[in-house]
């Protein structure tokens, strides 16, 4: 069984020239509850590679968020990062101190959340907070820009001394000519306008907060810096979010349901505001969200999740022209469209198992109109079957080739449909 | 200028409470059992004495006549006098001399009740379920638990008698004299006339009062500081502030303080009436001369002018006090609306 | 032969009955061995629930919630609420004097030091200390009990009504509320004893008067809450009558904070009780610890017995309340239900 995992993990390679950025493997997070051992992300690799946008799709409660605040280790109380790696520039975030960890999350790795009100504090300014990363990740690039702006600041205060005193030289030489005069009179004045205010750490850090906000698209940032979260509409939160989130121009950003929370319309202006960034930004980004239609917007490459397991990873097109497993294909054909006004919708029967007691083998059996004798045997794992393609699957494994079709009874399909 | 608006619409809701408060206090007095007439008569009397008192007293008019006149006294500051503590003395007078001793233990107590209370609860609820945690909890708990005047009673007897340390009744040592009074605040009266053995004095009889009532009000703090601080840590703004890569130290005093501090300053809001029948038993076990000794007086022997007097101040305290919490609230809280 | 189906269908019914008597009473003994057992044994669980984990889920709050309750601190909590019904309920058995030895009586030997005779000291008029411990439970509980559910059944309908019907009914009623609480409630306390008289039942109607506005207002606050949620809307869309929406559809949604307020709140009560008659109003014809203390406050330099004890009663009843009552918050917390 280990054997087989790791050769699992080692294949896990898509076909691209594109650098490898953060490379997670066999991560597995439990909770420890007074019910038993909740198993929410149990055994998950993955790749992601520079500049392209990787979407981890699956169900409410599959493990996506969970994986997310793993990566960052931000995972809550009863739950416990159990073994895996998670490695980000040839660095195991996992096998890092706190302290060091600390120096990645919000600089090189960030993450923004599903409800952006509950995620901005309410009783800071937004200025406070988004100053706070600059401040905790760029304090010597400040203090660096802080010493330049005041060199720039001397200088200009001693060219206007400068061009006073040729003034005042000419009150008693009379060399320059009216014009030459009017001239140093408009460039004392430019230099004083210049000069007016001294630059300080702080009037940095607010320059700098401005910026990132006008970035985002926000209208008339120096009054939003001063407002508080609760002043604020919905979309304009996520977009403080977002900008919380590039101000320190990340390597990945981590989106946990970035739009869920919105409107419909605003939904469509974050996404774009999001694929904008990423384009100017560089960054990765990491989509979680249960809504396909995004991750056919966004995503370069996705990653299905089903009950803390991957079971489908591929690249977004050839996932969405051909879905091999069974758990996928009953979500894509889930969607709502006009063309299938029919009776009922596709749904998917049954329901998301318990994650403390899993059912045996694969994890999809219960629910799987294709299941084989095997199924409920032996647990599938992630493997090769074409280019850039990884399923999890006994269908598609040449040694389950001639095991039988399980045969659903009727009390089993009835039983199963009413949950 | 908004906040000054606030503050005034506050004092206005707040009249009509403190008008009922005078019109039950005003029905309950005239409710009690016992005739305040007879207090003011001598052992032996006749029946025309008796009434001529009654007269005097006003008790002989319409009650709703007694009413107006009550409330027409109320607010040109004239309380009456007192026929029990000291006959014929000012109500005004029996409190002022009473009153600040009660004042002094219940104010240093909720200021070092705060402090410590908040910090303890703070620190209580980052350790969540570690040993600092237990040990406050477990603390707080039979902190919460203790009657007031019994853990007087037995601080009395380690420190008064056992260890004979400090002393253990009494606002005074017998015999010392008294500042001349100006504040009528004893303390400050003693700084003023340059008297400071009387201070410490004064300072040392005081500290097992407000050891007592402290540790008490520090229970309920440190509870209600940890359990909100325990609600703010579960947000997900504080994962954000995580997310940041904020250190802990930080999340907690930057981010989650504030948010917890707000319903810790209801709390202790609400409970300020019982801070206050906290200072009456304490001062009563301690046997300070205080409010609490006048106020039962005035029951037992239905004075009514001592007992409007001092409910009356009470409740005006009380109302004060939540009126400052209000507008702190508003100031701590950006999301209410002045 | 019609008869006598007639009898056959009547003896037929009889035995249904009987059988249905028998399986509605094996129903429910089955009920209290499935559902308790949790209570009683430690890491139990239903059988077949591996298999069945469609069932399980079903089950999750309840089991949580016992298994919540277990913790030490609230087993303590319960144990010790537990022991203080126990000698409350048979103290006559438990102590070492009867009853009639307590009243209008004065033995010699006033606060002596414990003795083989008299194992915790005595008292005043030379009472023993032990004894008035043990009858002192029952007075704690009788007045306790009674004044605190006197307050939830009023503040409850108060409250509920109120935060329904708001406008004009909810300004008068709140503000009535208001100045009840703006009145410190100790001197309230005394004042009504004074005016109803030192008896028991009047004290525990003064308690429980004090205590309507806190529920009140708690309640309020969460049927406020409430009363904008969609179920309300669908209740009232079903043609329910407003009593009916009032009492079966929003009071068993907002009763939680209640529940756990009533527990501590027992607590506080037999404090603020312990405390009025240490300063003297309490029915004289009752052995309180209180009082107990009160008397013995003037000797606690050379006679710390008389007082030590009795408040070692009150500090350990109070306790017991609190602790269940934080077991109660934390298992009824349904901020900790998920994860």
């Amino acid at each position: 069984m280990e054997d087989i995992e790791s050769r699992n993990i080692a294949n896990l390679e898509m076909e691209t020239d594109k650098k490898k950025i953060l490379e997670v493997k066999n991560l597995k997070t439990y909770f420890y509850t007074e019910e038993g051992v909740v198993k929410a992300v149990d055994g998950v690799s993955f790749n992601m590679y520079e500049d392209e946008v990787l979407g981890l799709v699956g169900e409410t409660g599959c493990g996506k968020s969970v994986t997310a605040l793993s990566i960052l280790q931000l995972v809550r109380a009863p739950g416990e990062i159990e073994e895996g790696e998670v490695i980000f520039k040839n660095v195991d975030l996992l096998t890092l101190k706190k302290k060091k960890m600390r120096d990645y999350r919000g600089k090189d790795i960030t993450m923004i959340f599903q409800d952006p009100l509950n995620s901005l504090n309410p009783v800071m300014t937004v200025g406070t907070q988004v100053k706070e990363v600059f401040e905790l990740h760029q304090r010597e690039e400040i203090y660096e820009l802080l010493d330049q702006k005041m060199l720039e600041w001397k200088n200009k205060q001693n060219r206007i001394k400068e061009l006073e005193k040729k003034l005042e030289d000419n009150e008693t030489n009379q060399r320059l000519t009216k014009e030459e005069i009017s001239d140093i009179k408009n460039e004392i004045e430019k230099l004083e306008e210049e000069t007016r205010d001294r630059p300080t750490y702080r009037s940095i850090l607010r320059e700098k907060s401005r910026k990132i906000l006008e970035e985002v698209g926000i209208p008339d940032p120096e009054e939003i810096l001063e407002r508080y979260p609760h002043e604020l509409s919905g979309g304009m939160r996520q977009r403080v979010m977002i900008s919380m989130a590039l101000s320190c121009n990340p390597s990945i950003l981590i989106a946990d349901e970035p739009t869920t929370a919105l409107d419909v319309t605003i939904q469509a202006q974050i996404l774009d505001l999001m694929k904008d960034l990423k384009n100017e930004y560089k960054t990765s980004v990491l989509m979680i969200t249960h809504d396909l239609g995004v991750i056919a917007e966004i995503c370069d490459r996705v990653a299905v999740m089903y009950s803390g397991n991957i079971v489908e990873y591929a690249t977004a097109t050839n996932l969405f022209k051909n879905p091999r497993h069974p758990y996928t294909k009953g979500l894509i054909s889930a969607i709502p469209t006009l063309d299938k006004k029919k009776k009922e919708l596709d749904t998917i029967r049954g329901s998301v198992p318990n994650l403390i007691y899993p059912p045996e083998g694969c994890r999809f059996h219960p629910r799987c109109d294709y299941r084989l004798e095997v199924c409920d045997k032996v647990r599938p794992l992630l493997t090769q079957i074409g280019e850039s393609y990884f399923v999890a699957c006994h269908l598609f494994d040449p040694q389950y080739k001639d095991s039988p079709k399980y045969e659903w009874g009727k009390e089993e399909l009835e039983r199963t449909r009413k949950i | 200028m908004s906040m000054i608006k606030y503050i005034f619409r506050r004092i206005l809701a707040a009249l009509p409470v403190l008008f009922g408060v005078l019109t039950l206090t005003f029905i309950l007095s005239r409710l009690m059992p016992g005739d305040p007439v007879l207090a003011t008569l001598p052992e032996r009397f006749t029946t025309e004495q008796y009434l001529a008192a009654r007269e005097a007293l006003g008790l002989n008019e319409p009650l709703l006549n007694q009413y107006f006149d009550y409330l027409s006294r109320v607010f040109t500051g004239d309380w009456g006098q007192t026929y029990t503590i000291a006959k014929g003395r000012p109500v005004w007078d029996i409190i002022w001399l009473r009153f600040p001793r009660t004042f002094d233990i219940a104010i240093f107590s909720i200021i070092i009740a705060s402090i410590i209370g908040l910090k303890t609860g703070v620190i209580a609820a980052k350790h969540r379920n570690k040993f600092r945690d237990t040990f406050f909890r477990g603390l707080a708990l039979i902190g919460v638990s203790i009657p007031v005047f019994w853990l007087g009673l037995i601080l009395q007897f380690l420190f008064g008698y056992y260890f004979d340390i400090l002393p253990a009744v009494g606002y005074k040592t017998s015999g010392i004299g008294d500042p001349p009074v100006i504040t009528y605040l004893r303390l400050i009266d003693c700084f003023i006339s340059g008297q400071w053995y009387l201070a410490l004095d004064y300072l040392e009889h005081l500290i097992l009062p407000i050891f007592c009532l402290s540790f008490i009000t520090i229970a309920s703090i440190t509870r209600q500081a940890r359990s909100s601080m325990l609600e703010v840590l579960e947000q997900d703004y504080i994962r954000t502030a995580r997310a940041k890569g904020a250190k802990e130290k930080d999340v907690i005093n930057t981010h989650a303080r504030k948010n917890a501090l707000i319903p810790s300053v209801t709390i202790i809001g609400l409970n300020f009436g019982g801070l206050l029948a906290g200072a009456i038993l304490t001062e009563t076990t301690f046997n300070l001369h205080g409010l609490g000794d006048a106020l039962l007086v005035a029951i037992r022997y239905t004075d009514y002018w001592l007992l409007n007097g001092i409910v009356f101040l009470i409740t005006i305290i009380f109302i004060l006090i939540n009126l400052m919490l209000d507008v702190l609230y508003a100031f701590l809280d950006p999301r209410i609306r002045y | 032969m019609r008869t006598k189906m007639k009898q056959n269908t009547i003896e037929k019914k009889i035995s249904e009955e009987k059988e249905s008597k028998e399986n509605t009473f094996k129903r429910i003994v089955n009920w209290f061995i499935s559902n308790l057992k949790f209570l009683f044994i430690p890491f139990s669980r239903y059988e077949t629930l591996v298999e069945k984990e469609y069932d399980y889920e079903k089950t999750i709050s309840k089991r949580l919630f016992i298994r919540r309750l277990k913790s030490p601190l609230t087993m303590i909590g319960i144990l010790i609420v537990f022991s203080i019904v126990t000698i409350a309920v048979f103290q006559d058995w438990l102590t070492l004097y009867p009853r009639e030895w307590f009243i209008n009586q004065v033995y010699s030997g006033a606060f002596d030091p414990p003795s083989a005779k008299y194992p915790l000291g005595q008292t005043d008029l030379g009472y023993d200390v032990f004894s008035r411990l043990i009858f002192g439970a029952r007075t704690s509980l009788t007045i306790a009990l009674p004044a605190i559910l006197f307050s939830v059944v009023f503040g409850v309908i108060i409250g509920i009504i109120a935060a329904y019907y708001s406008g004009p009914l909810d300004a008068i009623i709140m503000r009535i509320m208001d100045i009840m609480m703006a009145f410190p409630a100790l001197i309230l306390a005394m004042v009504l004893i004074n005016i109803f008289g030192q008896k028991m039942e009047y004290i525990m109607l003064a308690y429980g008067l004090l205590g309507i506005p806190f529920y009140a207002r708690l309640i309020r606050g969460s049927v406020l809450q409430a009363k904008s949620l969609p179920y309300v809307d669908s209740a009232r869309v079903a043609g329910a009558s407003n009593l009916r929406i009032m009492f079966r559809h929003i009071l068993p949604n907002v009763i939680q904070p209640i529940i756990i307020s009533f527990t501590f709140d027992i607590g506080g009560i037999i404090l603020s009780l312990a405390g009025l008659s240490f300063l003297g109003f309490h029915d004289p014809t009752l052995i309180e610890w209180g009082f107990d203390i009160n008397k013995a406050a003037g000797r606690i330099a050379d006679a710390p017995w008389a007082s030590f004890w009795p408040g070692i009663m009150i500090v350990i009843t109070v306790l017991g309340f609190m602790l269940v009552g934080d077991g109660l918050r934390d298992a009824l917390d349904p901020r900790l239900k998920n994860l």
